[in-house]
């Protein structure tokens, strides 16, 4: 008899312990409410001149639990810091850079830490929305700019969700080669470490 | 036993410190963002296509009609382009014959045009200058070849070959063009600023009601 009041003690004692880790409630959760596929299709001299903008392009709906956040986001491409190229109609022309790809974020309560349009960067040098790339950030509470708490956005849908705007304006100078191009565009909410 | 149970803990207890010293939570979205950038070509003519010479005096025999401003372009690109012109036939069409003299085969360049902008191509209309012929523009199948008449850029792609994307509204210097149009008949209406296709006998034209289609071609610097 003692030896199997042993081994449950033992299991017990694992199971216990291994889910000690996470156990503690701690959480990140990210999730586009909204397609992925983007489409600008520039086939007007207008748009060429003044630029196509795809309001609510994306929607971003954040549930942190227990710990705080960063969020930022970063174009992933084959050539870094170029679009990559799927085809090209003519050779006249400069290959187009991932930054003429400009983003905002919005919310109800303001909290992106960059208002406005910000032009995209590679990936390896992401735009942080919420936080810094060093930890630990200063705790800000929602609805304050930067907030960085747990939270959801079921219930705080004015600091949890983001609507993404989308814009690019290619203009005529420089002149990028006409062509079909793509992008990843990378949303990461990681822990505040 | 004792000594299984013992390390059975320590198993358990590295798996905990395992877990709790953890990876950083994260998580990611992704968005495929494609950029469709169309060639784009657009030659707008903002005046009346149709350009009446009407020749009812001796005068206007003598001195010829010139309607300035006759044709307007403009252009709007997003690739380096050409704009060449030429007639879309050798001879002027005949509709109808006021008399039996002369002859009704006027070559297509008794038209002479000019542009406002200067072109770079060793064959223009700079200056007012015969309108070529179908034949003689060496246009084929739209295609032109270096005896074609430019109004901007030429047969080629080197650099100055070409005029650069632009619109007409930002850049009416190089993108809007006045094409200005002169015949002179003469008396008898020999056209003698004509000296590359001279008429037939009896070498002056029958007077009557002719036409002449005259095209103006927006291409990519290819």
């Amino acid at each position: 008899m003692r030896y199997p009041t042993i081994k449950l003690l033992f299991i017990a004692l694992v199971l216990i312990l291994t889910s000690m880790g996470r156990s503690k409630g701690q959480s990140v959760s990210l999730e586009m409410a909204t397609s992925p596929n983007i489409d600008f299709d520039f086939n007007t001299i207008n748009k060429y001149i003044t630029g196509i903008i795809f309001m609510n392009a994306c929607e971003l709906d954040i549930t942190v639990q227990g710990v705080q956040w960063d969020l930022y986001v970063g174009a992933t491409t084959s050539n870094t810091g170029y679009w990559d190229v799927s085809t090209q109609y003519s050779s006249y022309g400069e290959d187009p850079p991932i930054d003429i790809l400009e983003l905002r974020f919005r919310n109800s309560a303001n909290t992106s830490q960059i208002p406005g349009f910000f032009q995209v960067r590679d990936i390896g040098s992401p735009v942080y929305i919420i936080g810094t790339n060093s930890a630990p950030d200063v705790a800000v509470n929602c609805p304050n700019q930067g907030t960085n708490q747990p939270g959801d956005y079921h219930n705080s849908p004015s600091c949890y969700k983001f609507n993404v705007d989308m814009k690019i304006t290619p203009g005529l100078n420089p002149v990028y080669k006409a062509g079909l191009y793509t992008m990843r565009i990378d949303y990461v909410l990681v822990e505040d470490l | 036993m004792k000594r299984i149970l013992f390390l059975s803990i320590v198993v358990a207890l590295l798996l905990g410190v395992q877990q709790t010293t953890k990876a950083q939570l994260s998580d990611e979205e992704y968005n495929y963002v494609t950029m469709d950038l169309r060639g784009i070509l657009n030659l707008t003519m903002t005046t009346n296509p149709q350009v009446d010479f009407t020749f009812k005096t001796i005068q206007e025999y003598q001195h010829g009609i010139t309607r300035f401003n006759a044709t307007q372009l403009e252009v709007d690109a997003t690739l380096a382009w050409d704009l060449f012109v030429y007639a879309s036939t050798d001879n002027w069409t005949q509709v109808e014959a006021y008399s039996t003299n002369g002859t009704p085969d006027l070559p297509a360049e008794i038209l002479e045009m000019q542009s406002s902008i200067t072109s770079s191509a060793p064959v223009n209309i700079n200056s007012f200058t015969s309108l070529l012929g179908l034949g003689n523009s060496g246009v084929a199948a739209g295609v032109p070849t270096a005896a074609t008449q430019f109004l901007a850029g030429e047969v080629g792609t080197g650099v100055g070959q070409s005029f650069a994307p632009g619109t007409a509204a930002a850049n009416p210097s190089t993108n809007k063009f006045r094409i200005d149009m002169r015949l002179v008949p003469g008396i008898p209406a020999t056209f003698p600023n004509n000296t590359t296709v001279p008429l037939a006998a009896p070498g002056y034209a029958q007077a009557g009601y002719y036409y002449l289609e005259v095209v103006y071609s927006l291409v990519e610097d290819l």
